[in-house]
């Protein structure tokens, strides 16, 4: 087996998660400039509906298709994670709209202990496990192995990012979010109701968010209420890395960076004789963030950020 | 003039902690009038615009457009109750196309929500289409034809000031406010702005126009008021104020000599 092609589709899947939660951090950003800390735990709540209404449906009948069960789970968290992204915009950070930008900051952190507390109350301490109900189909490219499951995280993940592409480039609400994005106030004298941009603005990061979190708990097998926290971390390193704001730039950063953390995890072991495990794989992430923010804090293809940081 | 104003400020006052820099400030602008805001320098015309707009809320007094009022509502709604207008220094959405500038300007006039957008059903659609008919007939109509897929940021000074008024026009207003839209203009462009804004008149449109080129103002504006120190100091017809005293005290520094 390949190891370089191997790991390279692994990072490629678990990058096209990235990319989608740091989609999430970017158009918030892009905004507000606000880092939205508590989107981590969005992602995490979606996984968890979803297990829950997943569960649920195995209990009534233990028959159905999996793929539809999990489907069903999806269909259920994505309107829970809108709302609660909603909510979250709504009561945590529009009363601090036209505070001093540490204010919202130390909220996003805050409303992100909440929510992983709330997780903790309702679903437990414990892993929740994935149950293995999905078509696990394996096929064969250049000498490495890749699941049905991890082409169909790269497919919904590549297709997710296309909407949302064109919903802001070709649509009305895109084009409203974008002159927000330039300046609130010349926006809202053009008639784009601002506060209503920003509400559509977490809802579809949020949206997205969920549909991030039951892939990567497919991907795992497992679901956890402090499994946003890295993730989050992961997705904001992700979204610094292709310059935060910028949405293609999201994308592009959340694929290198899973791809570098494959990569890296497959070769540390050879690179240090052994001393150091693929379970350091952590550590690229932040490294690369680290690289990015001493040597280029724009981002790869961000332009505007150095100024204000 | 005895119709009832479109545009009715009354009283209006707005203070920045001490300063007061509109004092009771009342005037009011009559449909179809090309109407002239003048005077010197930090005189409050700016201010009073952005009072009118929505981006400050006011310390006293009242404005309605056609009886409706503007005084503390969102700039939004305020847009959509038919008050539009430009900036003296030029605000674009600079990283947006030209034409997607104006397309931005239909939003009060459109009502496409995200799920038509996302499942692009046909209602959607045909407004995305109206949305981008109606902003190259303003393109043209302003003389920017052939422009529209320049980023705003990249095109010339004067055609980022007609973007501006395209821009502005695309949000249907009954009034539109024009913050020195000539300025840093040659004489040539200027006649090309002064014939604009005929045009605009004739098509039913109200001015209300800030600007410092007396010819300009003479030549155009049915009426002006001056102000001064947050206060209106004259207001008539264009000749008559010219030779008021107050108002040439005010442009000569009569108060300090």
């Amino acid at each position: 087996m390949d190891i370089f092609t191997q790991q390279l589709i692994n990072g490629l899947v678990l990058g096209s998660i990235y990319a989608l939660v740091a989609l999430g951090y970017t158009m918030v950003y892009g905004i507000l400039e606000l880092i939205n800390f508590a989107h981590g735990e969005v992602t995490m709540i979606g996984a968890m509906v979803a297990l829950s209404v997943i569960g649920v449906l195995l209990g009534a009948s233990p028959d159905l298709p999996g793929l539809m069960v999990v489907i069903a789970g999806l269909l259920v968290a994505i309107p829970a994670c809108m709302a609660l992204a909603f909510g979250i915009e709504k009561i945590a950070y529009r009363p601090l709209r036209k505070a001093p930008r540490l204010a919202p900051l130390i909220t996003a952190i805050g409303v992100s202990i909440i929510l992983q507390n709330v997780a903790m109350l309702v679903w437990g301490r414990q892993y929740v496990s994935f149950p293995a109900i999905l078509p696990r189909g394996q096929h064969e490219i250049l000498g490495a192995h890749i699941t049905d499951l991890q082409i169909a995280i790269v497919v919904l993940s590549l297709l997710s990012m296309a909407g949302l592409w064109l919903l802001v480039e070709k649509t009305r609400l895109g084009r409203a979010m974008r002159a927000t994005a330039q300046s609130k106030e010349v926006a809202e004298l053009m008639g784009v109701n601002v506060d209503r941009v920003i509400s559509y603005t977490f809802i579809i990061g949020a949206a997205i968010a969920a549909i991030a979190g039951v892939m990567v708990s497919a991907y795992y097998g497992l679901a956890h209420y402090y499994m946003g926290f890295m993730l989050g971390l992961k997705a904001f390193s992700a979204a610094v890395l292709g310059g935060i704001g910028n949405i293609a730039g999201a994308m592009l950063g959340g694929l290198l960076l899973g791809v570098i953390e494959a990569l890296g995890a497959g070769y540390i072991g050879d690179l240090t004789g052994g001393f150091l495990g693929s379970h350091y794989q952590d550590v690229f992430a932040f490294l690369v963030l680290i690289l990015v923010l001493v040597f280029r804090p724009s981002g790869l293809l961000g332009e505007r950020v150095a100024s204000r940081a | 003039m005895n119709a009832p104003a479109l545009l009715q400020v009354s009283a209006v006052s707005k203070r920045f902690g001490g300063l007061a820099a509109l004092e009771d400030v009342s005037l009011s602008v009559g449909r179809g009038e090309i109407y002239g805001l003048i005077g010197p320098n930090g005189a409050g015309k700016t201010t009073l615009f952005n009072c009118m707009t929505g981006l400050y809320d006011l310390s006293a007094g009242h404005i309605h457009l056609e009886g409706v009022p503007l005084h503390g509502r969102k700039p939004h709604h305020i847009v959509e109750a038919g008050f539009a207008r430009t900036f003296q220094n030029i605000r674009l959405f600079a990283n947006m196309t030209a034409l997607e500038n104006v397309m931005v300007g239909r939003h009060p006039r459109t009502r496409a929500g995200v799920l038509g957008a996302v499942l692009r059903t046909p209602g959607a659609r045909a407004e995305e289409a109206a949305i981008h008919n109606r902003a190259r007939e303003l393109m043209e109509y302003v003389g920017l034809k052939n422009k529209g897929r320049t980023l705003a940021g990249h095109l010339s000074y004067g055609d980022q000031r007609r973007l501006e008024i395209a821009r502005a026009l695309a949000t249907e207003p009954r009034l539109l406010a024009l913050d020195e839209p000539v300025a840093g203009m040659n004489p040539t462009e200027r006649r090309q702005m002064s014939d604009l804004f005929l045009r605009l008149r004739a098509g039913g449109l109200t001015l209300l126009l800030i600007e410092h080129d007396v010819k300009l103002v003479m030549d155009l504006c049915d009426r002006v008021a001056v102000l001064d120190y947050g206060r209106k100091i004259a207001e008539g017809e264009p000749a008559l104020v010219q030779r008021d005293p107050a108002v040439i005290a005010a442009y000569l520094g009569g108060d300090e000599a």
